[in-house]
């Protein structure tokens, strides 16, 4: 098992830079969270990690190794896209077949048991498939492969609300039953707050957060209180957005406190990603 | 590299687009007249040996082959989503091709050997392999005519002329491959803005060329180097063409289209346009 | 998270549904049903363990251990003043309730649940 590093990576559509010199690295066994506003490059990104676009520079590499046609390395990924890559004429358990003959090693038995409980059909023909049976038809294939970094672009679109439940509660038991690396890029930041390890946000083509996700909401405060307490409390902290009641204001702080006595007027709590999340991606702000 | 994988897979759809065509073929060729026989209630003037040609085989093998390897994103989509990189996609593309070309020639062999001659072609004569150059691929007849009688010896100059109509085949390939890759670099919108702007050039070129005087065009460097290319000595009317020429000037054509194919195949991303 | 974890599974084992001796769920089920990545629910689990609350039994899972319930009294009653008395003298003051006030309130509150 290897680490996957991204190194300065930009792109550019045309004159249009989607992604700003990107660097992290993607270690073995964990589950990622890649967040971002829509537009903000995520799937640009992953295309570019799975070779399917060129970048404009930097590099991808594994142990040193670029990605660049490299099948060895490819082939331990498996990208979910939300573009289709499949002949919309094949039927589902064709796609299994031809995933199996490719990465070898298909988990069929997984991939049929969870036809059978999301009720997909096994013979249907991939193009006629409704959105949400798509997806399904789509993370089955990403559970299956026997591919060590699993990407889920948007693993729950159109799914209802049991399906998605269903599908956190498959993956939690994969990953327990075959540890592997996942990165799921989604607009539920609720519904994944708990399931991931490791949150990389993108904003504006860059990356703003790369860090557990423990670590992460442990600098993330919410300061409650009187505007003018609050507001003298967070100055010069790193406020990074604000909702206010009436009088009563909260500012949400990004970092480290410092040892200002706290007002007993003024109280101090946790925030949710997803909170934070809306605050530090909020345009204009930050 | 993940080559056997990806053969396989290029190999079977290549193979099931072939029979596809051949099915096709036939259909049109014998079921459709039958049924108009049939119909009009003159079945029993429809005769097989009638509706046998000994081109069409080879003609529309033809087409296949230079359509077929020009085609890209379908294959490529599919094979960059299981890990497998360009690189790898073409080499699979190249061995796959050369397979059907010599599948393509066998089928054309058995068809002209075993169907052809024995029911529409004058059977027993001593003059088989005469005959038999007709049957050959792609404008073989000419080509038979041409390269046929070279060395003199009937069965060197039949293994020749084989050999003459593989290049011609794999010419044609080559040439499919490079035209597609170029291809794939294109939009949607983009190609088949191409697609139709090239034949209404082509024409506008051929109405002008046509009008040229051809004695003109016959005594410039161009008309030369052709001569040279196609293997043909000074008096080409009159003369056997020389069936080595075209296999060097082949083998120059093939390397020269699959260098330009490899070159943009390693540019292919996929699209969402 | 982890701290909510080990905090659900200790409450669990403090209203006996879990009894003394019981095997807690793995971390695969718990992980499995409420979508909580599994090193998560072990970072949790590993708390309840450095409290004496459950033990691991090699290749057979996690246990709640004996006196597990006491152990788990023991402590919440430490954090009884932290947890409940300050937060409410803080929250009396605020209301403008005198210490006397209050000490007859929580009297009454002991008649009626008697």
């Amino acid at each position: 098992m290897s680490s996957i590093e991204i190194k300065n990576v930009t792109k550019q559509f045309g004159k249009k830079e989607v992604l700003a010199g990107l660097n992290f690295k993607l270690e073995p066994n964990k589950i990622y969270g890649l967040l971002g506003r829509n537009g903000a490059g995520k799937s640009t990104l992953l295309s570019i990690m799975t070779n399917r676009i060129p970048l404009t520079s930097g590099t991808v590499t594994v142990d040193g190794e670029s990605i660049q046609n490299n099948d060895k390395i490819l082939q331990k990924m498996y990208l979910m896209s939300e573009v289709s890559l499949y002949n919309s004429r094949l039927r589902v358990f064709q796609v299994f077949n031809e995933t199996d003959k490719m990465y070898g090693k298909f988990d069929f038995d997984l991939a049929n048991r969870l036809a059978g409980e999301f009720g997909l059909d096994l013979n249907a023909r991939i193009g006629k498939l409704s959105t949400g049976y798509r997806t399904i038809f789509k993370v089955l294939v990403a559970m299956g492969v026997s591919a060590e970094y699993i990407f889920l672009d948007e693993p729950t679109l159109g799914l209802d609300a049991n399906h998605r439940d269903l599908f956190y509660k498959e993956l939690m038991e994969s990953y327990a039953n075959r540890p592997r690396t996942f990165v799921i890029s989604t607009h539920l930041i609720e519904e994944v707050a708990n399931l991931v390890e490791h949150v990389l946000i993108i904003k504006n083509g860059k990356i703003l957060i790369d860090s557990g996700v423990d670590e992460t909401l442990a600098k993330a405060h919410t300061v409650t209180g009187p505007e003018a307490d609050v507001d003298s409390y967070t100055a010069g902290l790193n406020v990074i957005g604000h909702d206010s009641l009436g009088k009563i204001k909260a500012n949400y702080v990004f970092g480290d406190m410092d040892d200002k006595i706290l007002p007993d007027t003024v109280s101090i709590e946790s925030m949710d990603l997803q909170k934070l999340f809306i605050n530090l991606t909020n345009e204009g702000e930050n | 590299m993940n080559l056997a994988p990806t053969y396989k897979y290029l190999f079977r759809i290549s193979i099931r687009s072939l029979m596809l065509v051949y099915l096709w073929l036939i259909g049109i060729t014998l079921i459709l007249p039958a049924l108009f026989s049939l119909i009009s209630g003159t079945i029993g003037d429809f005769s097989l040996a009638n509706q046998l040609s000994s081109q069409q085989f080879s003609i529309v093998a033809g087409f296949f082959l230079f359509f077929y390897f020009s085609l890209n994103d379908n294959h490529f989509n599919f094979l960059i989503q299981n890990g497998i990189g360009r690189k790898t996609y073409w080499l699979g593309k190249l061995l796959v091709a050369g397979v059907t070309i010599l599948i393509i020639e066998a089928i054309n062999l058995v068809y002209l050997y075993a169907i052809y001659l024995p029911i529409a072609g004058t059977g027993n004569s001593s003059d088989t392999l005469q005959i038999s150059y007709e049957g050959n691929p792609v404008a073989s007849s000419m080509l038979s005519l041409l390269y046929g009688h070279y060395t003199g010896n009937e069965l060197l100059d039949y293994v020749l002329t084989t050999i003459v109509v593989l290049f011609g085949l794999a010419s044609i390939t080559a040439l499919g491959m490079a035209v597609g890759s170029i291809m794939s670099l294109f939009s949607r919108r983009m190609k088949l803005i191409i697609i139709i702007g090239t034949p209404i050039f082509l024409i506008v070129l051929a109405i002008y060329i046509s009008n040229l005087n051809i004695h003109l065009f016959s005594t410039t460097w161009i008309y030369d180097f052709a001569k040279v290319i196609v293997g043909a000595g000074a008096h080409p009317v009159e003369e056997h063409f020389n069936p080595f020429a075209p296999m060097v000037s082949g083998t120059i054509f093939i390397a020269i289209m699959l260098f330009v194919s490899r070159y943009f195949n390693l540019k292919l991303k996929v699209r969402t346009d | 998270m982890y701290l909510q974890v080990a905090k659900q599974i200790e409450e669990a084992i403090f209203m006996n549904g879990f009894s003394e001796g019981d095997q807690v769920p793995s971390t695969t089920e718990i992980s499995r049903q409420f979508h909580i990545n599994p090193a998560t629910v072990l970072k949790g689990m590993n708390i309840l363990v450095s409290e004496e609350i459950i033990e691991k039994h090699r290749g057979l899972g996690m246990f709640v251990k004996k006196n597990a319930q006491e152990r788990i009294r023991m402590k919440r009653q430490n954090e009884f003043f932290d947890d409940y008395v300050s937060g409410m003298v803080v929250e009396a003051q605020k209301l403008k309730l005198t210490e006397k006030q209050l000490i007859e309130m929580i009297e009454r509150g002991y008649e009626k649940n008697e």
